[in-house]
C-alpha cells in the first residue's frame, strides 16, 4: 500500500525526553494535564513561618495596605494532626493518585517515605482535581479538572467547589456553580482556576463551563466563604488564572483569558464585589515557547505579579513537557499598571 | 437556542436574588480568516528548479563528514574568519557537535559578529581590553545555539553560552534558499495566482520566532517568506530544519492577530473537517466523513454500489494499559485539534491515498493521523486510523499505534464502533458451518473457529448482500502481527443513544478482559439481534515491543543526515469484510 510518509519529526532525542522524565518516579507518572503542571501547591513550609495576615475582615478599600491578599493563609490542623512538617505539600498533579495527596519533600526536593504520603478517603470522589487554595482558617477549596480523559471527572460535575475541612480533611461539595449553557461534548471543562483574597473572606473561581468554538459562556465567580453564597463577578468571558491584589487606587481582581493572551482587571469593592468595567492591563503576545500561550496561573508579591503560561485549547491533550514560561512584572504605584521586568 | 434563554433567563433570576450585577467583558470579535491555512504537500525538488537548495544540501553532506562537522560561514573578514577557526576548533566544544555516539549533528555557523561594548558582560569583561568575535552556531538536531565568545588578539575562547530552544538570526545563503522554496511551491503560486520570483520574497529572514521557534509542533528552524498583494500578504512558512514548505496563509497587511505558525496554519487545516461532513463518492463507494471530538474519523452513511451498508463507523477510544504497574495506564481519546474531549490530536486534514495490491491499484484509502505534540519522545502517542474501501467491495477499518508510550510493558486496545446500516444477521464458524447468534454477545480470540475461506463471522443483510468477516491474524501483510481481538454484536438502540453521537471515555485503561466497555451495552438478559439492526465492537488487542530487531506499536528517534527522524514501527489491526459472491 501506498502510504503518505511523514511530517513533522520530533527532534528531540529519546535519551534527553529520559533525562527530563525521570526526575521523579516513572516517566509514565510525567505524564501531564497542561492545566494541572505545577499544581503542587501550598508549600506548607512557607505557611508554617507562621505569616498571618491580622487585619481580616474590617478593612476597607482605602485602608487595604497595597500588595497581595493571600498572606493570611493557614496550615490546615490535620496536617499537623498526620505528622507532616514543614516541608509538606498537597499535590493535585501526582497522577498515580486520582485527587490529591499530601506528602512530606525531603531536602532535594523528592517525595519523602516518611511520614508516608497520606490521601484522607474522599479525596478522590471528585475526580482530578485543580490547584488547591488554602484560606484563612486552614480549608482547602479545588474544583474538578479532568486529566486525559473525563471517566473520573463527568461534565456534569466541571463546576462544583469542593471543600476539605481543616480539622477532618473531608472533601465535601461547597457549590455547584451556575452555568451559563449547558455542558457540551467539545469542551471538557468547567472550573480552571480559583484563588482567595484575606480581606474579603472571598473565594474567586474561573469557569468555562458550557463555552464553545464560537461562543463564550466562561463565568467568574465569587464565593462569599462567610455565607457560601456565589455571586457573579464577570460574565461572558472565558478566564483562566484568576488573582486579587490591592493596587493604589483599591483592589482589582486581575484574570487571564482562556482565548487570548492577554490580562484584564475590575475594580472590587470592600466587600469583594466588582464595580465598574474591566480594563486590559497586559498583552504577552509572542512571549513564552509558542508564543500564543495563557495565562494559567496569576500570583501577586508585595509589588510583583508572576504569572505562569501555558499553551491552551481546549482539549485533553496531555503533554510530557508543557514548556511552562513564568512571567515576572513589577507594579507601578503612579500610573497603577504592571511593566514586565526583564 | 430555547435551552440558552432559559440559562439567560434563570441568570436574571438569580442577579436579581442576590442583588449584585455582574461585569460584561469588553466584546472581543475573532476574523475568522477568509482564505484558510493550505498546507502543503510533500514533494521532491527538482535540482533544476532548486538550484540554491541542492548546492546546499551538498555543502550539509560535506560537512557532515568534516572534521568538526560543521558548516562553516563564508564570506569573512579576517578577522572574522579567525574567530570562526578558533571556536570551531575549540576542544571542550568537539562533543557539542556529535552525540554521545559520536554521530555528527547538523551544526552551521549563522553569524560571526564583533562583540561591542555594550554586549560585554562580566564573563566577556576581558573584551574591552581585546578584539572579540561571538560566533553563533546553531545545532538543528537539538534546536539549540552555540554561542561562542572568541578573544581574537589571543586566538582564544572565553566563554561558551549553550542557548536552548534558541535559534540565531539565519545568515544570507539560508534566506535565499527559503526564498527559493517558497516561490517554487505549487501552493504559493496556487495563493498568488501567478509563479513569483524569489525577489518578491520579502522578510525571508524574520524568524517566526522571538524567543523560541513557532514551528512548534515540529521544533524546527523556520522562516516565513512573505508575498505582498495589495492589502493582503502571503506567509509562506518554511522548515529549514526539513527544508520543504509547511504551508501558506493569507494575513491582512497592518492587521493584528494571532502569528501565522506551523501549529496555527494545521489547525486552521483540519478544523473544517472538525465543523462539516465531507461527501466523498469514489470507485462504486459513497460516504461522509467527519473528523470528531472524540471518536477519531467518523465515516457515515456508507454504501457501496449505491446499497447501504454502514450506518457509521468510528474510533471510540484507545486503552493502553502497562502491564508492570498495576492499574497504571490511559484512556485516549483521538479527535479535533481545539475545542474536544481528545486527548491526542489530529494535526494535518485526512489524506486519501490508493490501496496497491501487486503493484496493482485495487482500492482507496482514507487516513487519518493523530499524534502527541513530543512524539516519538516517552509518554507521547501517534495512532493511526484507515478506512480501506477496495474496488471489488471489500472494506476494512484499520487502526495502528506507532507508540511510543510510556513504556515496552504496554498494550493497546482501540476500540472500534461499526453499525450497520441495515437489518441483518451475524453468524460465527463453529468448525463445521455458520451458526447465527440470536442473542447480543461478545467472543474473544480463545473460542474462535476459522471457516476454510479464513474468515470467522458472516454478516447476511436483509437488502441480500453478505460479507465474511476475517479478524487480524496477520494475514493482511501489513505487518501486523494478530488482533486477539474481541468482538461484540449489539442491538442498535437509537433511541438510547448508545454510541452512534460522539461517545464519552467508553471504559477505563487497564482492564485486561473483555470488559472494555462495549460489553456494558449487552442487556441483561441479551436482545435478540437476529434481523435486526445490529452494532458491531471490535477490540483489538496489540502488544508493544522493543526489542531491536522486532518492534511492534513503537517508535524511536534516531539521529540521519544531522538531525533526529522518527523510526516507526506500527502495529496495524482490524478486521476484513468480504463481500460473499456467487451465494
Amino acid at each position: 500500500m501506498s502510504r503518505r510518509k511523514k511530517r513533522p519529526t520530533s527532534a528531540q532525542p529519546v535519551a534527553k525526553a529520559s533525562q527530563i522524565a525521570s526526575t521523579k518516579a516513572t516517566k509514565a507518572q510525567h505524564r501531564r494535564s497542561l492545566l494541572a503542571v505545577g499544581s503542587v501547591l501550598a508549600v506548607l513550609s512557607v505557611l508554617g513561618l507562621g505569616l498571618w495576615w491580622v487585619n481580616r475582615s474590617s478593612a476597607t478599600a482605602s485602608n487595604f495596605p497595597v500588595g497581595e491578599v493571600t498572606s493570611c493563609k493557614q496550615i490546615p490542623p490535620f496536617a499537623q494532626a498526620q505528622g507532616f512538617g514543614v516541608n509538606a505539600v498537597l499535590d493535585t498533579q501526582a497522577r498515580r493518585v486520582r485527587g490529591m495527596v499530601m506528602y512530606d519533600l525531603t531536602s532535594d526536593g523528592q517525595e519523602a517515605s516518611q511520614p508516608a504520603p497520606y490521601q484522607h478517603p474522599s479525596w478522590s470522589k471528585a475526580g482530578y482535581l485543580s490547584s488547591p487554595i488554602l484560606d484563612r482558617d486552614g480549608a482547602i477549596y479545588v474544583g474538578a479538572v479532568p486529566w486525559v480523559s473525563i471517566l473520573y471527572n463527568p461534565p456534569a460535575a466541571a463546576n462544583k467547589v469542593y471543600r476539605i475541612d481543616p480539622r477532618t480533611a473531608e472533601l465535601s461539595e461547597l457549590l455547584d456553580l451556575p452555568t451559563a449553557a449547558p455542558a457540551n461534548n467539545t469542551n471538557p471543562y468547567g472550573i480552571l482556576a480559583l484563588n482567595y483574597d484575606c480581606n474579603t473572606h472571598s473565594l474567586y473561581v474561573s469557569s468555562v463551563l458550557g463555552s464553545t468554538k464560537d461562543q463564550q459562556f466562561g463565568r467568574i465567580f465569587r464565593v462569599d466563604l462567610a455565607t457560601n453564597k456565589a455571586s457573579i463577578v464577570i460574565d461572558g468571558v472565558d478566564s483562566f488564572g484568576i488573582g486579587v491584589y490591592n493596587g493604589n487606587t483599591g483592589k482589582r481582581l486581575y484574570y487571564a483569558l482562556a482565548r487570548q493572551p492577554q490580562i484584564y482587571s475590575i475594580a472590587l469593592d470592600n466587600q469583594g464585589n466588582p464595580t465598574g468595567q474591566p480594563r486590559q492591563e497586559i498583552d504577552f503576545s509572542g512571549q513564552g515557547y509558542h508564543g500564543d500561550e495563557r495565562g494559567r496561573r496569576i500570583s501577586f508579591g508585595d509589588a510583583t505579579m508572576q504569572v505562569r503560561i501555558v499553551q491552551f485549547d481546549y482539549t485533553l491533550t496531555a503533554v510530557t513537557n508543557p514548556n511552562e514560561t513564568t512571567l515576572s512584572y513589577r507594579y507601578n504605584p503612579q500610573t497603577d499598571s504592571w511593566q514586565a521586568e526583564p | 437556542m430555547q435551552r440558552s434563554v432559559l440559562y439567560r433567563l434563570l441568570l436574571l433570576m438569580m442577579l436579581s436574588a442576590c442583588g449584585t450585577t455582574p461585569a460584561q467583558h469588553p466584546t472581543t470579535t475573532s476574523v475568522a480568516a477568509e482564505t484558510p491555512a493550505i498546507l502543503a504537500a510533500e514533494i521532491t525538488p527538482e535540482a533544476q528548479n532548486y538550484p540554491l537548495l541542492t548546492a546546499y544540501q551538498q555543502v550539509i553532506n560535506q560537512a557532515l563528514t568534516a572534521t568538526p562537522p560543521v558548516l562553516t560561514l563564508g564570506s569573512l573578514d579576517s578577522q572574522q574568519a579567525m574567530a570562526q577557526i578558533v571556536a570551531l576548533n575549540e576542544p571542550k566544544l568537539q562533543s557539542q557537535f556529535v552525540d554521545q555516539t559520536g554521530t555528527p549533528f547538523r551544526n552551521e555557523v549563522f553569524g560571526v559578529v564583533p562583540v561591542r561594548e555594550s554586549d560585554i558582560i562580566e564573563a566577556t569583561a576581558a573584551c574591552l581590553q581585546v578584539s572579540c568575535y561571538r560566533v553563533e552556531v546553531y545545532n538543528f538536531a537539538l534546536n539549540l545555539t552555540l554561542a561562542i565568545t572568541v578573544d581574537v588578539s589571543n586566538q582564544k575562547v572565553i566563554v561558551v553560552e549553550r542557548l536552548a530552544n534558541s535559534q540565531p538570526d539565519i545568515p544570507e545563503y539560508l534566506t535565499a534558499v527559503a526564498r527559493e522554496i517558497a516561490s517554487n511551491a505549487a501552493e504559493v503560486e496556487q495563493a498568488l495566482g501567478y509563479k513569483p520570483t524569489s525577489d518578491q520574497a520579502v522578510m525571508a529572514n524574520t524568524k517566526t520566532a522571538l524567543n523560541a521557534t513557532r514551528c512548534e509542533r515540529s521544533i524546527h528552524l523556520c522562516v516565513a517568506p512573505t508575498f505582498v498583494a495589495g492589502e493582503r500578504a502571503l506567509w509562506a512558512i518554511v522548515d529549514l530544519t526539513d527544508t520543504r514548505l509547511v504551508g501558506v496563509r493569507w494575513t491582512n497587511v497592518g492587521a493584528t492577530g494571532p502569528a501565522v505558525t506551523e501549529k496555527g496554519m494545521q489547525n486552521e487545516a483540519v478544523l473544517k473537517y472538525c465543523d462539516h461532513t465531507t461527501r466523498l463518492e469514489r470507485d462504486g463507494w459513497a460516504f461522509d466523513y467527519m473528523l470528531t471530538s472524540s471518536d477519531g474519523l467518523r465515516i457515515s452513511d456508507v454504501s457501496y454500489q449505491g446499497k447501504p451498508l454502514f450506518k457509521s463507523a468510528k474510533l471510540v477510544d484507545w486503552h493502553v494499559n502497562y502491564s508492570e504497574r498495576d492499574g497504571f495506564g490511559y484512556s485516549d481519546a483521538v479527535g479535533c485539534p481545539y475545542f474536544s474531549q481528545a486527548a491526542v490530536i489530529a494535526v494535518e486534514p485526512p489524506m486519501i491515498g490508493e490501496i496497491r495490491e501487486n503493484d496493482q491499484v485495487v482500492g482507496f484509502q482514507l487516513v487519518q493521523e493523530f499524534w502527541s505534540e513530543l512524539w516519538p519522545e516517552p509518554c507521547n502517542y501517534y495512532y493511526e486510523q484507515a478506512f480501506y474501501f477496495y474496488f471489488d467491495g471489500r472494506f476494512r477499518p484499520a487502526i495502528a499505534s506507532v507508540g511510543r508510550g510510556c513504556g515496552d510493558d504496554g498494550t493497546y486496545r482501540p476500540v472500534t464502533r461499526i453499525s450497520l446500516a441495515e437489518t441483518g444477521t451475524i453468524s460465527a464458524w463453529n468448525g463445521t458451518q455458520w451458526q447465527a447468534w440470536q442473542t447480543e454477545q461478545l467472543q474473544g480470540a480463545d473460542t474462535r473457529q476459522i471457516n476454510p475461506d479464513g474468515a470467522e463471522y458472516r454478516l447476511d443483510l436483509a437488502n441480500g448482500e453478505s460479507y465474511t468477516i476475517a479478524t487480524g491474524r496477520g494475514q493482511f501483510d501489513d505487518g501486523g502481527r494478530g488482533d486477539q481481538a474481541y468482538v461484540y454484536a449489539t442491538l442498535d438502540h437509537p433511541e438510547r443513544d448508545e454510541g452512534e453521537s460522539d461517545m464519552v471515555t467508553i471504559g477505563p485503561c487497564c482492564n485486561t478482559d473483555a470488559n472494555q466497555g462495549p460489553e456494558q451495552f449487552i442487556d441483561n438478559p441479551p436482545e435478540s439481534i437476529s434481523n435486526q439492526h445490529i452494532v458491531l465492537w471490535y477490540v483489538a488487542q496489540l502488544k508493544n515491543d522493543d526489542t531491536p530487531g522486532s518492534q511492534y506499536c513503537w517508535a524511536e528517534s534516531v539521529l540521519r543526515r544531522g538531525v533526529y527522524i522518527p523510526e516507526e514501527y506500527p502495529c496495524w489491526s482490524g478486521p476484513l469484510f468480504q463481500p460473499v459472491r456467487g451465494k
